[in-house]
């Protein structure tokens, strides 16, 4: 008893170890980066959190507005005005730092879909080493937010089945986490939607197990009733976002997948993103094994369940019915990206979806099996392999400049310059860099330019004949093997001993 | 039959009034006042129906409240999918549906219609759904409502129309019309404003019936210059109005100032209004025709205009135009107004409107220049680039000037300065009939000269033109070296063939023809006489009566060396030989001969003549002359050492022998030694005959290794391409990423992976361990 006892205490402070270690990451992040870093989509956020802290509206008119819902800037808005920070101080320091608060949402879920404990730990432990969920949770856009959100309704409906005597606190507390998820991204809350459809579907098909169907359906009706709801009624922005969209497939393609419209399809960044492909399949190690583990459950399972042989456990059920759901999702959405018809990041969007109920499987089925020998060895190598995979994770979901291409990071004098520029430049744009490391690195710190064209990366606009160079650029070109498309007799207008400003001579009267 | 007697005569007092009819149009009147008593203001209500076959197909609803101010008109036409305006006759009223809605309202604030057979024309109009109101929209005959007429909603308001009659002579002085959908993303019309600046002469139109007269149905949008039509416009056969049209004509009266403006004008406020803004009439001249004979119409953006950017949607890729500008074509007639043009000078440039300009009886201001002073405005102002279209020969008719020509074809990526490279290829040729100048290489007023070589009005400082004499031929134009006016004419046939040409350089006048070439010394004026734009009265006078001198001495196109024949002077004559080339480089005439052997020496008083051959004569203030030697182009490249990634110069030096080209073309192109070449720079230069030009070009090698630059060198004139190339190996790039990990950020790195990993199995051993303990 004495023993039970002190194990008990003991793995009280598993926890609070992973809190830490997550932490840690989070910490390592703001330190390399020296809190100087960005991407397209935290600096979206980052000018929502301004414009409705300068406004006090959810839909400034004149700034910038996330037309999937409005949790996390309102809450960003929220922090600015309780803690004093600016909104990139918030965006590039403090959410980062506070990766470890995420944990508590990952164990609970955790907790619930597999029925213990050692579940609990092994999984959280497992969805921290996924890079996908870690990109997600480690920038500053909505997801941080609707991801926890996310684990947290997994929790409700997973611990509504185990805990049948307060199912309707359970539910209450389930029908409210959903509508912060629809409030922070309504497209993220109809896919999850959707899957319960899905669910039932499949629970009342195959399973017959009218538990399940029951609880299911009821969640399933209310749930859609709060997104439309939402998009329609209460931020109808997001209902704008589907009406502007054109094309029924696109529609539904927004509405069940979670899938902008018009983003670039990930497969074909792959090759360009990353060093070699070689590293980027080693970084992505964590996915591959994650899906080829929960491919390899699920398939087992649906053997087991065509032989009569259904899993007990409710919660084992639910994350198999959940994964066929998401893969179901998931599948559909890749041929879409691949049929060209229209872009998608579902890579970004559907995999950590998949990958968190994929933990669950590996989780559920590792705490359940009874190595008969060497467990300790086991338990020792497994812990490795882990945290090999973690670090892995951590180079792909931070975009290490050693590793990838894709650089989030910036320095002050590259700012300096477009301060200048920003103010002295009459006309034009300014060519920044070889994508939007430095537009949403401005974005940011700084917030929109006075001339909201100014800045343009990628390849120079048409207007273009003002052109930054840095050192951090020159190494950029060399890594990406471009060369730095400034005229040989481009005018040096600005040089700050590490940024220049290079401007194109006037070759005719309308270019002086 | 007493009682029979008076049965009928109240019968007949119950029977609707009969009003005037036109056409087979019946219009009948339906109310308890008469129609007399209502039109001339008396209070009560009224209906005029419209009918044909029997079928009521407009009815216009008179009303007038008991010591109301203002009368108003609810005009209902047929409804769609119907064949009659649904409502109910009784013997002294008309009842229409409640929810029905009238096509068009119309508000007469002077509370009359019908003073003095002069109607009101204080009037408020709403229009509602799918009628031409307003500029901009469109109504076809066959195929019905078209542009934004389109896209509005059955019974949404669409235009509202406010004219005014401040002096009260039965025509609106000014009209504001405001299109009222929102329309998001298009750039259609949103506020349309026309004054009337003079009197008006034109006769008015009664229209369907004289009882009520604003009821036409004349299917057009925009008034006649002798006639003021009703503004209600109705198909009749379909029983629709199609159109409300214009109370202030903008075009077809003698002065008027107008604004077509995309954003909207508000009341109220000083306005920048974009667009057509302003649209100014004007008459200059004695002759009062009811037409202008002086039109200046502008597209004007203010600086950071959204709708800039759709100007040319495709290159500026929602870019806007980077500065306020304006495009204005000034046209003008000299013998009065009569809807065609003599002449127009078209300018673009960038100023910014500064005025305060009163519209509506100072209800509202804009910044655009004020009606009197536009053309001075243009006229005083420097612009870079302009075009001049002068009619040879053919009748330009438009009511909006003469449209061939604009600057705006130079392409708005050069004007712009997003490129270097203008697009001439829209100059190359113009209507027959037709003579079209340019510049846009200086920022300079306008000014116009006459020639005293052509006899013709010319731009100055024009750098070329065309003449379009027919389909086959055209004369260019263009200038050898440094003078404002035009002084070389080529007659060239459609293959590119000079038939003629002439050039009037240092004193000298040189022509080359069928018959031979003749180099004449002669006393002549380049420019008679320089001239401004007409602005006013005096200037089109004088312009007018300058013409007209010079009308019965205009030059034949045809005949070039007749021009010639009109000067004396000591000259070289040779039958059967010709000029291939003129310049003058540096203050020095230059030309190349080909002298036959056939050829005949008329007259040799400047210079002796050699034998047959090809020879370059040079006059310095004393002729020379001299073989012609190699004539080919000379191209070379060279580049500073190549670096992968880094820009390098690439030198191109062009060295052409003999003949020099106004305008060759350079293009820099790159790849490997034996691989597909890209293009990766172009450039256009003058190459002066026997003088190297040095073109300096950047490039920076995508990788290292061997790579192969070639220079291409395109004279139009000779229609020849030279290339020279060099190859060269570009050294791999010195820059390197130099990014180093730290200490701290791999700690916490390993720290957060050991913790995760630890934790990760810590609770499942553990676990596992008691169950089987």
């Amino acid at each position: 008893m004495a023993s039970t006892t002190r194990n008990h205490d003991r793995q009280a402070w598993i926890p609070v170890l992973l809190a830490i270690g997550v932490s840690a990451i989070g910490f390592a992040f703001v330190v390399r980066t020296e809190g100087r870093w960005a991407e397209n989509d935290s600096a979206l956020f980052t000018e929502a959190f301004r414009a409705i802290a300068h406004t006090a509206r959810l839909t400034p008119p004149n700034g910038e507005v996330y037309s999937g819902g409005y949790l996390y800037q309102l809450l960003g808005a929220w922090l600015m005005a309780a803690t004093g920070f600016d909104a990139a101080a918030l965006q590039q320091f403090v959410m980062p730092a506070l990766l470890g608060l995420t944990l508590p949402a990952a164990w609970a879920a955790m907790h619930a879909l597999t029925g213990s404990r050692a579940g609990a730990a092994l999984g959280s432990a497992l969805l921290f080493a996924q890079p996908e969920f870690l990109f997600v949770l480690l920038r500053s856009s909505h997801e941080k937010y609707s991801r926890v959100l996310f684990l947290l309704l997994l929790f409700w409906i997973a611990h509504a089945m185990r805990q049948r005597s307060a199912y309707a606190t359970s539910a209450i507390c389930c029908y409210l986490t959903l509508f912060a998820l629809i409030a922070a991204n309504a497209f993220l809350a109809h896919s999850f939607t959707v899957a319960l459809l899905i669910v039932l579907v499949l629970g009342w098909l195959v399973t017959r197990d009218t538990q399940i169907v029951r609880r299911v359906a009821y969640t399933l009706g209310i749930s859609f009733g709060l997104v439309y709801l939402m998009m329609f009624v209460i931020y109808p922005t997001s209902g704008e976002l589907l009406r502007v969209v054109e094309g029924i497939m696109q529609r539904l393609r927004l509405l069940f997948f979670a899938v902008d419209p018009g983003s670039t399809t990930p497969y074909a960044q792959v090759q360009s993103a990353w060093i070699s492909l070689p590293v980027y399949l080693l970084l992505s190690l964590a996915n591959w094994l994650t899906l080829a583990a929960g491919c390899g459950i699920w398939l087992v399972a649906a053997v087991r369940a065509v032989r009569g042989q259904l899993p007990e456990d409710p919660g084992e059920r639910l994350m198999l019915l959940l994964f066929t759901a998401f893969g179901i999702q998931g599948a559909l959405a890749i041929i879409a990206d691949l049929s060209g018809a229209i872009g998608g990041n579902l890579q970004l969007r559907l995999l950590p979806s998949l990958a968190i109920i994929a933990v669950g499987l590996i989780a559920r089925a590792l705490t359940t099996w009874q190595p008969q020998q060497r467990a300790r060895v086991i338990a020792r190598v497994g812990q490795s392999v882990l945290a090999v995979l973690v670090v892995l994770a951590v180079l792909k979901a931070t975009n290490e400049p050693l590793v990838s291409n894709k650089w989030v990071f910036y320095r002050p004098d590259e700012l300096a310059a477009l301060d200048w520029a920003d103010i002295h430049l009459g006309e034009g744009s300014v060519w920044t860099e070889f994508d939007d490391r430095l537009t949403a690195a401005y974005r940011t710190a700084r917030g929109a330019a006075l001339d909201r064209e100014r800045f343009t990366g990628f390849v120079p606009k048409v207007d273009t004949r003002t052109f930054l160079l840095s050192e951090v650029i020159v190494q950029r070109a060399a890594r990406l093997q471009r060369p730095v498309p400034i005229d040989v007799d481009a005018h040096r207008v600005y040089d700050n001993g590490a940024s220049q400003l290079y401007r194109s001579r006037a070759h005719t009267i309308y270019q002086r | 039959m007493k009682q029979l007697i008076w049965l009928i005569a109240v019968l007949w007092l119950l029977l609707p009034a009969p009003a005037h009819a036109v056409s087979d149009v019946q219009v009948r009147y339906v109310g308890a006042p008469t129609l007399e008593e209502l039109i001339a203001g008396a209070a009560g209500t009224g209906t005029l129906l419209y009918e044909r076959d029997g079928r009521v197909l407009l009815a216009v609803q008179l009303t007038k409240a008991a010591g109301a101010t203002s009368a108003s008109a609810a005009i209902y036409d047929v409804p769609a999918g119907t064949d009659a305006v649904p409502l109910l006759v009784e013997p002294t009223q008309v009842r229409f549906p409640a929810r029905s809605l009238p096509a068009v309202t119309i508000t007469s604030l002077d509370g009359w219609w019908l003073r003095d057979d002069r109607p009101s024309a204080n009037l408020d109009i709403l229009v509602r759904g799918q009628v031409y109101a307003m500029w901009g929209g469109a109504y076809e005959r066959e195929t019905g409502p078209a542009m934004w007429t389109a896209r509005v909603q059955p019974g949404e308001p669409a235009v509202k129309i406010e004219a005014r009659d401040p002096h009260g002579d039965g025509v609106a002085l000014y009209e504001y019309r405001d299109l009222l959908p929102a329309f998001p993303g298009r750039a259609y019309i949103r506020s349309n404003y026309a004054e009337r600046r003079c009197a008006r002469t034109s006769r008015r139109d009664a229209g369907i019936s004289p009882a009520w007269p604003f009821i036409g149905d004349r299917q057009s949008y925009e008034q006649r210059a002798d006639v003021q039509s009703p503004p209600v416009i109705v198909d009749w056969n379909q029983g629709r109005i199609t159109h409300v049209a214009e109370l202030v004509t903008a075009r077809h009266q003698s002065c008027a100032y107008v604004l077509y403006s995309i954003s909207p004008l508000v009341r109220g406020q000083h306005n920048t209004p974009n667009f057509e803004s302003p649209f100014a009439f004007y008459t200059l001249s004695e002759t009062q025709t009811g037409l202008p004979d002086l039109v200046l119409r502008t597209e004007r953006y203010p600086a950071g205009d959204p709708i800039s950017a759709q100007m040319d949607g495709r290159l500026q890729q929602g870019r806007r135009a980077p500065r306020e500008l304006q495009v204005i074509r000034y046209s003008w007639r000299e013998d009065g107004g009569d809807a065609s043009w003599d002449s127009k000078v078209e300018v673009y440039g960038y100023h910014t409107y500064t005025g305060t300009t009163r519209l509506a009886d100072g209800q509202t201001t804009v910044d655009a220049p004020e009606y009197a002073a536009f053309p001075s405005w243009v006229a005083r102002r420097s612009w870079p680039a302009v075009t001049f279209v002068d009619t040879e020969t053919e009748r330009y008719v438009s009511t909006e000037g003469i449209y061939d020509w604009s600057p705006r074809d130079i392409g708005l990526a050069y004007l712009f300065g997003w490129s270097i490279v203008p697009q001439r290829d829209l100059y190359a040729t113009i209507k027959p009939g037709l003579r079209g100048e340019y510049r846009f290489t200086r920022d300079l007023p306008v000014q116009l000269y006459l020639s005293g070589i052509d006899g013709r009005l010319h731009l100055r400082d024009a750098e070329h033109g065309v003449w379009q004499l027919d389909d086959q031929q055209q004369i260019r134009l263009s200038r050898i070296g440094d003078t404002p006016y035009l002084n070389s004419w080529q007659r060239v046939a459609a293959d590119g063939t000079t038939h003629e040409l002439l050039a009037a350089v240092d004193g000298h006048l040189l022509t080359s023809g069928p018959t031979g070439l003749l180099i004449r010394r002669a006393r002549y004026d380049l420019a008679q006489r320089e001239l401004p734009l007409p602005q006013d009265a005096a200037s089109l006078a004088e312009l007018r009566a300058i013409r007209a001198a010079q009308q019965h001495d205009l030059r034949a196109p045809d005949n070039l060396r007749a021009w010639v024949d009109r000067f004396t002077g000591p000259s070289v004559v040779i039958d059967g030989a010709r000029i291939r080339h003129v310049e003058q480089q540096r203050g020095v005439l230059r030309a190349v001969i080909d002298i036959l052997p056939q050829s005949v020496v008329r007259r040799s008083d400047l210079f002796k003549i050699p034998g047959a051959g090809q020879y370059v004569i040079q006059y310095d203030g004393a002729w020379s002359i001299v073989p012609l030697g190699d004539t080919a182009t000379q191209v070379s490249v060279t580049t500073e050492p190549l670096i992968a990634l880094q820009a390098s110069r690439v030198l191109v030096t062009i060295t052409r022998g003999g003949v020099g080209s106004d305008r060759a073309s350079v293009e820099l192109l790159a790849g490997r030694p034996a691989a597909e070449l890209v293009s990766i720079a172009r450039r256009e230069t003058a190459l002066p005959a026997d003088e190297p030009v040095d073109l300096v070009l950047g490039w920076a090698p995508p990788d290292a290794g061997p790579w192969r630059l070639v220079a291409r060198v395109s004279t139009p004139e000779d229609n020849s391409t030279t290339a020279g190339e060099v190859t060269g190996t570009a050294q791999p790039t010195n820059a390197t990423y130099r990014a180093s990990l730290r200490a701290p950020e791999v700690l916490l790195v390993l720290v957060g992976a050991l913790l995760i990993g630890v934790a990760s199995t810590a609770a499942g051993w553990r676990d596992r361990r008691r169950q089987h303990g």
